[in-house]
């Protein structure tokens, strides 16, 4: 028995300018029954300015982040740009969040970074109370505190004044490591993996499970959200194909957080690349990044990724139909996201 | 004297009819729109996705709240609906007063002059993008000092579309006011009088004559909300204003830290806003509205017949005001429209 897969639109962050044909890949996605678009953010464009100016174009598309980054703003401030937004789209808005990594956070954000997991359960639990609107909002956790026990003393406990659309908007997290994945499954709505892969999908479904067994935990696996980003890249020539990928992998494992703490090198080493992993991240903090590229085997990027012919990437998708995940998040233009509907559905 | 289309935050939902509001007043010739946040909407996504909609008028947060979010995150947001707008953007940035910052933000309050100092300082920087961002302040410090000690000074990955992005500020003190004239591109005044020019024309002047100031008064823009309402009555035309008034200068912020109350004072009326205040924070709303003279209304507002408002704006285009920012349907956007433009 294979799932059938919901598919989201990914517009991610962007490079150095806004990427180009966003608009018109949107409306294809929303005319072929795409279910998401998303954005992210990093330390360039934001999540959120990104998804309103696109989003206020589309009708029924469910707009999300994946990633807006905890760091970045307040509890408070986030609540009230998820409702303003849910009100915007009439109740599309999903609030994809994650802890980001220390060069980012006590780089870029100026905030610090220690107890990540116990900093976003704080942070998750402080916008669930904003949104609901039961009463002024007070708060007593080791990294939040609402009022600001200090300062001035004239804090005042608040109630957001304008009412949510809805009492619970979706709230995803990004995660890669287990205690985060289970995390996600007992806090969370749904999570979102990077770099997901078959082979690790045994190792998931336990941290899942951990999550969802715990007590309070609000879903089950039966209803609960995994979209995957997953690069797609159809060509006849797989090696052509993987080459497009490689990069990519090359840059998060090598060079995308510090040498001793970069989340996307465990999920590669986990999925038994610990030694290809070493390699790419010597090349890549040595300055060697084509070297670190070219050390990427196709079997990794095949592992993580759906490349090659038509014919194999549709018996590929197979195997990734009966992991956890729902649905398969991709970006391109309007004619790829075709030709990937065509494929999946 | 340029007319400005204000959405404001929101009350208790989304108000009705924004595009057609902005549709009209982008045909009638609107230079800008803004949107604000309190503690409910927030000022940027409504920006964007209203923002989306519109070709040709500035797109300014009035205000932004500092404590809402990292330098970072205003500096990438700014960046973002500036390449998103094709370089409409304007950020207005306030730091509102301590019970929203420290109840509502959790973060410490104390010494906003310096704190809005440091914050544009910082989102200068980052959107100049001329090298990785480090900081020293008193408030902010890049990287977090301390922590893993993993924090890397970062450089943008995104170009801005223009390298130095406007930023206005709001102020209500004087030594706010100077501030903004000496660090920022614009000023944005609450409870704006032409009683009052003067006493803020002094304060930019003590801003523009220090060492570095961006601006002088004939290139410095100063952004102000003007209620309007156009009524026979002109009783009934102050009712309309006087419970914002009453709200304002009793019930928003703490007793002797409530900056419209001195703002409202400052035009002559400090017997009237003690009396109002006491009335306010005792749960004695109605006495509060009551107790608003007609003529602290007129100060502050345009209000009474058409031909009343076309005369009193005499008095308003002699000042410092650069941009009068107007809410209401179409058809008052267009009332005013005629006689301002």
């Amino acid at each position: 028995m294979s799932k059938q897969l919901r598919l989201g639109y990914i517009a991610g962050y962007w490079s150095s300018g806004p990427p180009a044909g966003v608009e018109e890949a949107l409306h294809a996605a929303e005319d072929l029954g795409y279910d998401s678009f998303w954005t992210a953010e990093a330390y360039g464009s934001d999540a959120l300015t990104p998804l309103a100016w696109w989003g206020a174009k589309t009708s029924r598309i469910r707009l999300g982040t994946s990633v807006a980054q905890i760091s970045a703003r307040t509890p408070a401030a986030m609540a009230m740009a998820a409702i303003t937004l849910d009100h915007l789209s009439d109740g599309r808005f999903i609030l994809g969040l994650g802890a980001s990594g220390p060069q980012v956070v006590e780089g870029w954000y100026g905030r610090p970074y220690q107890r990540p997991l116990e900093r976003t359960r704080e942070y998750v639990e402080i916008i669930r109370r904003i949104v609901r609107r039961d009463m002024p909002v007070t708060f007593d956790g080791r990294q939040y505190q609402l009022p600001y026990p200090g300062g001035s003393g004239l804090g005042k406990p608040l109630k957001s004044t304008v009412h949510p659309l809805r009492r619970e908007i979706p709230i995803y997290l990004g995660a890669e490591g287990p205690k985060n994945v289970a995390m996600a499954a007992e806090i969370a709505d749904g999570w979102l993996p990077v770099f997901f892969s078959p082979k690790l999908d045994h190792f998931y479904c336990d941290a899942l499970a951990e999550g969802f067994a715990r007590p309070g935990a609000r879903h089950t696996l039966d209803d609960f959200e995994i979209p995957a980003s997953v690069p797609v890249v159809i060509d006849d020539d797989i090696e052509r194909a993987a080459d497009v990928v490689r990069p990519t992998l090359a840059l998060y494992i090598g060079g995308m957080g510090a040498r001793d703490m970069n989340f996307h090198y465990e999920v590669f080493a986990r999925m038994g690349y610990e030694d290809v992993c070493e390699k790419v991240q010597a090349a890549f903090l040595a300055g060697r990044r084509a070297d670190a590229i070219a050390a990427i085997p196709t079997a990794m990027v095949e592992d993580t990724a759906l490349i090659g012919p038509h014919a194999k990437v549709r018996e590929d998708l197979a195997r990734w139909r009966e992991t956890v995940i729902t649905g398969l998040l991709v970006g391109g233009p309007p004619a790829f996201l075709e030709q990937v509907a065509n494929l999946v559905w | 004297m340029k007319l400005g289309l204000s959405a404001g935050y929101w009350s208790s939902g989304p108000p009705a009819g924004v595009e057609e509001t902005l549709r009209a007043a982008e045909d009638l010739g609107f230079d800008s729109m803004w949107t604000a946040e309190a503690y409910g909407s927030d000022a940027l996504t409504p920006l964007a996705w209203y923002g989306s909609k519109t070709t040709r008028m500035k797109l300014g947060t009035s205000i932004m709240q500092l404590s809402a979010r990292t330098p970072a995150a205003t500096a990438m947001a700014a960046m973002t609906l500036d390449h998103l707008s094709g370089g409409r953007v304007i950020l207005g940035l306030g730091a509102s007063g301590p019970q929203v910052v420290e109840g509502w933000y959790g973060q410490p309050y104390p010494r906003p002059l310096e704190r809005t100092r440091e914050y544009v300082d910082i989102v200068r920087k980052i959107v100049a993008r001329e090298e990785p961002v480090t900081y020293q302040g008193k408030h902010y410090q890049l990287p977090y000092p301390g922590g893993m000690g993993l924090g890397k000074p970062l450089k943008s990955t995104i170009h801005p579309l223009r390298t130095d992005i406007p930023i206005y500020l709001a102020a209500e003190g004087p030594k706010n006011v100077a501030l903004a004239a000496e660090i920022a591109d614009g000023w944005l005044p609450l409870f704006f009088s032409p009683k009052t020019d003067k006493f803020y024309r002094d304060a930019l002047a003590e801003g523009f004559a220090r060492p570095n100031a961006r601006h002088q008064q004939g290139d410095f823009e100063v952004v102000a909300s003007v209620p309007v309402i156009i009524n026979d009555d002109i009783e009934a035309a102050a009712d309309m204003y006087r419970p914002t008034l009453a709200l304002y200068a009793g019930g928003m912020g703490a007793r002797g830290a409530n900056f419209h109350y001195d703002a409202i004072a400052r035009i002559g009326y400090e017997d009237v806003c003690a009396k109002v205040q006491e009335l306010y924070l005792s749960g004695q709303k109605r006495e509060a509205i009551a107790a608003i003279p007609t003529q602290m209304v007129e100060d502050t507002a345009l209000i009474g017949p058409i031909e009343k408002i076309r005369d009193d704006l005499a008095k308003w285009k002699g000042t410092v005001l650069t941009t009068m920012l107007v809410g209401g349907p179409p058809q008052l956007l267009e009332a005013i429209a005629k006689v301002v433009l």
